[in-house]
């Protein structure tokens, strides 16, 4: 996971740009930069290409795929100095995915980000941010007056990464998404981390909260369970991660997660019971893709959805 | 400048090969580690050109590129003219000296180009890296940074920043004589501020992150260290946050204020000298030794391996000698 690239982006479809076109429909399609391993191109290169196109200053949305051609250990870096230098022939982007991979390209947890930091001010019009791969992660302190969703996925979210978004000045922010991933690949979060978020001191007007793929579901239903977020909030998403009865039964006892329009906790490790009780909790909840534990040498294992 | 719609031109030149007619324009010319080319062709155009340790030496003749890339080469001069659109990667050019007026590159990336001296004007990158330009006297009058990064670590000639721009990031680390950051200067995500002029952070930049040589840190760490805790220091869970807090702290400071263990004391020529530890959670124990200076009696202290178990053992580790029976000094100074 994730294994298909995506096929529409911010309600439109997504096309590759290939290098000498002359002309790109603006308004119908969004443009997805990406190169194969043995490309001689560069996604900054296309980058170039693209900004020179007339009519190209009505962008909405750009997604950016597999970038490292044959240096494996390529990150963002220079994609994000690009994106920053022809910023000023995109003037109305409202959408960015920074890392459209797929396994087959590159494994979630091998992907290296960069400090995204100059992104901010370059695109002072962003409603929505997702970027997929946690290595190196930074988002820097930002203001985006605009933005409705953050979306960070990953096998391993670093601390800094998560503090960088807990601190955005995002007034208007809707949709947060945190794929929080293992320690394994450099997820070092605690419950702890997300103490401001819980008592409701961040985000006004979040309305999703999603903190997925964690490997400390159990500790994080329960820290959230009496949180005073969630008399905001209409849905909570727990899911891909690790959940057990231990963090249901907490979930459960919480009057303001039987509130909730929507509850989200595929991929889990609930007995049938548990999962009987949460059908009749009263959200709509979405307990699809139960997970078997794994025993090896007496120890049990319940893995994540995503890690490497 | 669109690039070939139909068919991508590459020339690749092999490291003793000359370049005598080249069919502009060019896609890329790939020329890393060329020995034989000297200049390029008058009125060449190219996409990319690559020229990383390369011996050209004078880039001129009205070039035209999106990109050029000569990292480590012989070059000493790009001379005007030469239209440079998207980056300009000239790292560890030694001899470089001169660059092109209204460059108009977004990314210039002049790392450690040790000979420079100034910049030309009506430079206006988003990207600007000068760290290690040690000979760089001053930034230009109208430089103009358009929101990415401006790196300017150990460019210790240089001591003021422009009036005027708009960086996400700020490193000035090793700047000892940049001491303010102008009002009309505005640094939108982080600073970096060791060892440079910088006391305080200025109103107009508050609530943006502090790095000190890359590491995050807050404003007591950076300003403040006197009022860190030794209880606060030992419990910081990140070792690089934690190592920075001890050097702003001051080695010696912690030493007396953790109640460290002696693991030796003996005398030399500069007076006592004495070889202090404390255990810390997560990392390899703090050792120390302290030795006073012959010459001036100040005390210094100085981080050692925590292997060491006698001060000569740690002093001869500073002098670069891992076996101590090696270091005899006949005269201190």
């Amino acid at each position: 996971m994730p294994y298909e690239n995506l096929t529409t982006f911010f309600g439109k479809p997504v096309e590759d740009v290939r290098s000498g076109m002359e002309t790109w429909d603006v308004t119908r399609v969004v443009p997805r930069f990406r190169i194969e391993y043995d490309s001689e191109d560069s996604v900054p290169m296309l980058l170039g290409d693209y900004a020179a196109l007339p009519g190209v200053e009505a962008t909405e949305a750009i997604v950016i795929g597999f970038w490292q051609g044959d240096d494996s250990e390529g990150s963002s870096q220079q994609v994000v100095e690009a994106l920053v230098t022809y910023s000023e022939r995109f003037p109305n982007l409202r959408a960015l995915f920074l890392g459209d991979i797929i396994s087959e390209e590159n494994e979630i947890s091998w992907i290296n980000q960069s400090d995204l930091s100059a992104l901010w001010p370059a695109f002072p019009n962003l409603e929505h941010m997702q970027v997929r791969g946690g290595n190196d992660l930074a988002l820097g302190r930002f203001e985006a007056p605009h933005l409705t969703a953050l979306i960070l996925e990953s096998g391993g979210l670093p601390r800094r990464a998560v503090r960088d978004a807990l601190a955005a000045g995002a007034p208007e922010l809707r949709h947060l998404e945190l794929w929080l991933g293992t320690e394994d690949y450099g997820g070092d979060t605690t419950p702890d981390d997300f103490a401001d978020l819980f008592a409701g001191r961040l985000f006004p007007k979040l309305e999703t909260l999603a903190l997925r793929d964690c490997a400390y579901a159990d500790d994080l239903a329960v820290a959230l369970a009496k949180a005073p977020v969630l008399e905001r909030i209409t849905t909570l998403d727990l899911s891909l991660g690790n959940l057990t009865d231990r963090g249901a039964e907490a979930l459960l006892a919480s009057p303001a997660v039987a509130r909730l329009s929507r509850l989200d906790l595929h991929h889990h490790f609930l007995t049938d019971a548990t999962v009987a009780r949460l059908e009749r909790l009263g959200p709509s909840v979405d307990l699809s893709d139960r997970q078997e534990e794994e025993e090896y040498g007496g120890t049990i294992y319940r893995s994540i959805a995503v890690s490497e | 400048m669109p690039r070939h719609s139909t068919s991508p031109t590459r020339r690749v030149l092999q490291p003793h090969e000359t370049l005598v007619e080249v069919a502009s324009p060019l896609d890329r010319l790939d020329m890393p580690r060329n020995k034989a080319v000297r200049t390029l062709p008058d009125g060449l155009v190219c996409h990319r050109i690559l020229a990383s340790e390369s011996r050209l030496e004078t880039i001129g003749g009205g070039l035209r590129c999106r990109e050029l890339v000569v990292d480590g080469s012989a070059v000493t001069r790009i001379a005007d003219g030469v239209r440079i659109d998207y980056r300009l990667s000239a790292r560890g050019c030694h001899r470089l000296k001169a660059l092109p007026a209204s460059l108009r590159a977004g990314i210039v990336d002049l790392r450690d180009c040790l000979a420079l001296e100034e910049l030309p004007l009506g430079l206006s990158p988003a990207f600007l890296e000068l760290q290690g330009c040690t000979a760089l006297g001053r930034l230009p009058d109208d430089l103009a940074l358009r929101g990415g990064r401006l790196n300017l670590r150990d460019c210790a000639l240089i001591d003021a920043l422009p009036e005027r721009g708009i960086v996400a990031q700020l490193d000035i680390a090793g700047c000892g004589r940049i001491d303010r950051v102008p009002e009309g200067f505005r640094v939108t995500s982080w600073i970096d501020v060791a060892g440079s002029g910088v006391t305080a952070l200025p109103a107009h930049l508050d609530g943006i992150g502090l790095r000190w040589r890359g590491v995050p840190v807050d404003a007591r760490i950076a300003f403040r260290p006197h009022e860190l805790g030794i209880a606060e220091i030992l419990g910081e869970r990140n070792a690089e946050r934690r190592r920075v807090m001890l050097e702003r702290f001051g080695f010696e400071a912690f030493m007396t204020a953790a109640e460290a263990e002696e693991l030796d004391a003996d005398r030399d020529p500069g007076g006592e000298r004495r070889l202090l530890r404390v255990v810390l959670d997560n990392d390899e124990p703090l050792v120390c030794v302290s030795v006073g200076c012959p010459s001036t009696g100040r005390r210094y202290f100085l981080r050692v391996p925590p292997t060491m178990t006698t001060c000569h053992q740690a002093v001869a580790w500073t002098a670069g000698f891992d076996d101590p029976a090696d270091y005899a000094p006949l005269i201190e100074t």
